[in-house]
């Protein structure tokens, strides 16, 4: 009790008023703050969404004349570029504009970034020590047609940084085409999967020219390298490539055997079933998988008794991968009459019959 | 005067394409989405429709449709698409739009493939 009494000796109304006011206080000068805060923020939006409207319909109205026309910039244009952000929101707007529209627009695009002196921002980046900033400016060099920097970007299509190494690939794929590939012969650094893609997909809209170091890139110690140049031959059919293609099923990296074992499959030859049958006893199973999926696209009734004892393998996938085959081979379905006295076989014959109906 | 209708949700695009049009003598209606694009094609019954495949808040396959239940007038359609979407254009010609374009195009092929279609109707 008589603590209590103390505890309250010390709480004063006055106190308790002193203490209350001053948290009214500090809330109020938060929440004011806030406010201003996001008055600012608002009005900064603001300001940047009209400026950016009148930017773009700046450049539509430029890129929609049939001739480039000769620019005269605003004293407000002229205030607004030399700030670096806008220069490079005005460059990723080009950019973003470059990549829908093609013929005389594209070519104004150019004009334009040229005009406004934008290709000085991307050298500036692409010169920078930072690597996002080389490989954007990498990007916008490429995109925007600056063909007299390509030199200076072929040299970092070996480079260490992943980013810079596929913009400058990229970007080379983009001007020289496949004579751009030239850069898988010095290349040391992976050249991963997604890059693969993005490389096939820039080429698949190009004219096929003779791949002259194409047997270079299929003897390259780079074993990215050497996976890409078996996945060009698989899609660009190069049939004279068909030995080299079967050395790489010795390779020690299943990828590279799964893709020789497929490649060789587009461009198989007369002794194409041969390799892949000796081959097949070495192979993991999924790639055996693989070679018996080519040898029912490529192999003949010869193949008959090979795939009779792969039937007597473990593997159900495998059995029924051989099924598949031996039907294809025959080109009859009959032929699995003779198995319908094993449970699993008689069950396998049902599902081939089932597809082939 | 020929009414064109725009669905584009790129504003850039969207600006430069409205003015092209505009300069070749065409009434332009714009819509930056989807939802105003279906707001816009039963309010102003445009002849042509340009509508990119990919919008916000209603598909360009939604707009097909619509633009091919309206009984007034015989709208042509004319879809945008970008590379690798084939499969959309094929649902958006089942749905009865007339032509499309993949980005990227030219302007000039743009307005070619418009004027086709007035002159088909």
């Amino acid at each position: 009790m008589k603590q209590r009494e103390s505890f309250f000796h010390l709480l004063k109304p006055d106190h308790l008023y002193a203490a209350s006011m001053f948290f009214a206080v500090i809330t109020l000068l938060l929440v004011s703050q806030v406010y201003i805060y996001l008055y600012i923020k608002k009005r900064r939006f603001r300001i940047i969404s009209q400026i950016n409207h009148q930017i773009n319909e700046w450049i539509g109205m430029i890129i929609s004349e049939k001739e480039f026309p000769v620019i005269d910039l605003t004293k407000e244009l002229k205030l607004y570029l030399k700030k670096e952000k806008n220069r490079e929101f005005l460059i990723d707007n080009l950019i973003k504009i470059r990549k829908n529209l093609t013929g005389s627009a594209a070519q104004s695009i150019v004009e334009l970034y040229k005009n406004l002196q934008l290709k000085d921002d991307s050298i500036a980046r692409f010169k920078s020590y930072a690597w996002h900033k080389k490989a954007k400016g990498i990007y916008e060099l490429y995109m925007m047609d600056q063909e007299a920097e390509l030199p200076d970007i072929y040299l970092y299509t070996n480079s260490k940084n992943e980013y810079i190494r596929m913009e400058a690939q990229t970007a080379i794929i983009g001007f020289w085409g496949f004579e751009g590939l030239t850069f898988l012969e010095s290349l040391e650094e992976p050249l991963h999967e997604w890059q693969q893609l993005k490389l096939l997909e820039q080429l698949s809209t190009l004219d096929i020219v003779p791949l002259q170091n194409l047997s270079l890139w299929l003897r390259s110690g780079n074993e990215y390298v050497k996976h890409f140049a078996l996945k060009l031959t698989d899609i660009y059919r190069q049939l004279d490539m068909h030995d080299l293609v079967a050395d790489c099923l010795q390779s020690a990296n299943v990828k590279i055997r799964a893709q020789a074992i497929k490649s060789l499959g587009r461009i198989a030859d007369d002794s194409t079933a041969e390799i892949l049958i000796s081959h097949y006893p070495t192979e993991t199973n999924d790639n055996k998988k693989k070679i018996l999926q080519q040898l029912a696209t490529i192999g003949n009734n010869n193949i008959t008794s090979f795939l009779e004892e792969v039937l007597k393998e473990d593997d159900d996938f495998l059995k029924l991968e051989a099924t598949r085959a031996l039907v294809a081979v025959n080109n009859d379905v009959k032929i699995l009459n003779k198995f319908q006295a094993d449970k699993t076989m008689a069950s396998i014959a049902r599902q081939i019959q089932y597809e082939q109906a | 005067m020929t009414k064109i209708l725009l669905i584009e949700d790129d504003s850039l695009i969207l600006k430069t394409l409205e003015l092209k049009i505009r300069k070749e003598g065409f009434e332009i209606f714009c819509s930056a989405d989807g939802k105003e694009g279906l707001e816009k094609l039963h309010l102003e019954l445009p002849d042509v429709v340009i509508t990119d495949v990919m919008l916000p808040f209603a598909s360009g396959l939604e707009i097909v449709s619509a633009s091919k239940k309206i009984k007034e007038k015989d709208i042509k359609v004319i879809v945008c698409s970008s590379m690798g979407q084939e499969h959309i254009v094929e649902e958006a010609f089942n749905l009865g739009a007339d032509d499309y374009i993949t980005k990227p195009f030219s302007l000039n092929e743009l307005i070619i493939r418009i004027k086709k279609q007035i002159k088909g109707r």
